[in-house]
């Protein structure tokens, strides 16, 4: 089990990674109007990050925390969907160049640290 | 000396000097507000022409994708605020560069706030407000002729209303060129796969079915309704069916002489694997190429216009080149018309989300049930409104065009949901059948072998 988690964890480091310079992709196709190659590297980057937030929950429940709040990655995909609906390719490319990728490359330092057991 | 000043001083074009100095009366909406980075980015209409945060990096990083060595002249659509005019002119200075702007409220804008010298006093550089109105129009033809590369900026594009007589043209350029841009690799891969195979050419098939009838299917909502006619209307009509439409038809015991496929996707495998399908299979040179090397039966090979690579290829060959409109229905329409086919019937081709579904009941497009706020409103044939999307409005005036300029064809639109096109008017299926009644039958697949095997 504790290898699970470990390797989970792992994982979990090594994607958060990937997906800080896959934002700058999706800006710079957006920015060259690829919107094409873009929307399928958004709906990857959708499902990645629906699995972080699902990773950094799942470790709670097995008392291992780490400083990434998923409420705000949340948020940025309501802004992203928000945007891809009225077309503004601009607002988008700036969402993931200025906000998303500052955000994951912070959150890339990070690491999950056991919490300790409730005594009471 | 105001930056104004300055840079209308500067203005070669007299007349839009002149213009600039007076007041203005456009109903758009023009905003400019410094950047994060500092310099100003603008809004137009509620859409931002460049980034909030950086927006001459991000017009630094637009011009770097739109550069073609092989053009001779670009022909850039919104002046802005000179941004993406400043990096082509420093990426192509030789070059002569057009720039297109349909408000003079923006010119003005981006003259009282940045200084534009650079561009006013270079001789490459000439700028072109819309209300010039004929000359625009002599201009535009102009540099049609000439190797010319558009620049159409999609947020530009965008932000241009829909009533602008300018969009609907642009936007077919636009998507064009960003489905190419899409699948070029894609394309390419399956180009010279395909061409392994030395299949027949479709024109071989070319005017010899004159006199004789044909039905489009496609695999739009109305498709439901009109399916179980084809089963009266074989070998009276030939049927040629699109890729998406086959399940709809297996699923009512019906085989259509011939199917057709455009698209570079993988996808398309799926809507013939395990078919059954053998009749025969007209495909686009960039076609899937995996679909084209699965399919059992005769498989005939279109070239179109457009693709660079076919038309060097059908040129070396004296092969014709079909039109392709963007759509594998648009192209079908066309290899139908050059058939020679003297009336056409389009079934399930509603151009429109009717019944607020996307596509027939089992068709292997899959059915989306639709209920986005922003969809276009479009007349429908029954007379009541109906949705439709920017892509299939696109192909509907391409159809209409391509209808326009094909006299000697009777169209024929079966969808009475589906939404109006202009020179197909709407002919009920059940007339459809009992017209065919009357025709001679023919056995269409065996018509395509007899052609192919005697050449």
């Amino acid at each position: 089990m504790m290898n699970l988690i470990y390797e989970t964890q792992d994982s979990f480091y090594q994607y958060i990674e990937r997906v800080a310079s896959g934002t700058q992709t999706i800006a710079d196709y957006l920015r060259e109007d690829n919107v094409g190659e873009a929307m399928q590297l958004i709906a990857q980057f959708s499902e990645g990050v629906a699995w972080l937030t699902k990773v950094i929950v799942l470790m709670r429940e097995h008392k291992y925390h780490i400083n990434i709040d998923p409420s705000q990655i949340n948020g940025f995909l309501l802004e992203i969907n928000d945007g891809l609906e009225r077309q503004d390719y601009v607002i988008v490319a700036d969402i993931f160049e200025y906000e998303i990728k500052p955000f994951f490359e912070e959150a890339a330092k990070e690491r999950f640290y056991q919490m300790k057991e409730d005594k009471n | 000396m105001s930056v104004l000043d300055r840079n209308l001083a500067l203005i070669k074009n007299k007349q839009l000097r002149e213009r600039l100095l007076h007041p203005i009366n456009e109903s758009i909406d023009v905003d400019i507000h410094p950047s994060k980075k500092g310099p100003p980015t603008m809004k137009l209409n509620g859409h931002y022409l460049y980034s909030r945060y950086d927006p001459l990096k991000d017009a630094e990083r637009f011009i770097d994708s739109q550069i073609d060595r092989d053009a001779h002249v670009y022909c850039l659509f919104g002046f802005g605020l000179g941004y993406h005019v400043q990096e082509l002119l420093q990426k192509e200075p030789d070059k002569q560069i057009a720039v297109i702007e349909p408000y003079l409220s923006v010119i003005r804008k981006a003259v009282e706030n940045i200084d534009l010298s650079n561009i006013f006093l270079h001789p490459n550089v000439a700028i072109l407000c819309l209300e010039q109105g004929q000359a625009m129009i002599h201009t535009l033809n102009e540099l049609a002729k000439q190797q010319t590369r558009w620049i159409i900026p999609h947020a530009w594009l965008k932000a241009l209303p829909s009533s602008h007589p300018l969009k609907c043209f642009l936007e077919d350029i636009k998507i064009q060129e960003m489905s190419f841009q899409r699948f070029s690799s894609l394309m390419e891969k399956n180009f010279a796969e395909n061409l392994k195979y030395m299949d027949a050419d479709v024109g071989k098939l070319f005017a010899k079915f004159n006199g004789q009838k044909a039905v489009l299917v496609s695999s739009g909502p109305s498709l439901d309704d009109t399916v179980y006619s084809l089963k009266r209307l074989k070998n009276k009509y030939f049927i040629l069916s699109v890729g998406s439409a086959l399940r709809v038809l297996k699923e009512n015991s019906i085989v259509p002489d011939a199917v057709i496929i455009t698209d570079p996707q993988e996808f398309v495998y799926k809507q013939l694997d395990g078919m059954g399908f053998t009749q025969s299979l007209i495909y686009l040179s960039t076609a899937c190429h995996s679909a084209v090397a699965n399919h059992r039966g005769l498989r005939i090979i279109a070239f179109q216009k457009g693709y660079p690579q076919a038309e060097s290829y059908a040129g070396k060959k004296n092969l014709p080149l079909v039109d392709t409109g963007g759509s594998v229905a648009t192209t079908a329409l066309d290899v139908l018309i050059k058939m020679g086919f003297s009336e056409i019937v389009l079934l399930g081709q509603d151009l429109a989300y009717s019944n607020n579904r996307s596509h027939a009941l089992y068709s292997t497009s899959g059915v989306e049930v639709v209920s986005n706020e922003n969809l276009l409103s479009v007349l429908a044939n029954d007379g009541t409104m109906v949705k439709t999307t920017t892509i299939l409005s696109i192909y509907r005036r391409w159809f209409e065009r391509k209808v326009a300029e094909t006299k000697h064809v009777i169209f024929k639109n079966t969808a009475e949901k589906g939404a109006v096109i202009q020179g197909v008017p709407f002919v009920h299926i059940s007339e459809i059948i009992s017209e065919s009644e009357h025709l001679m039958e023919c056995n269409f697949s065996e018509k395509i072998n007899q052609i192919l095997k005697n050449l």
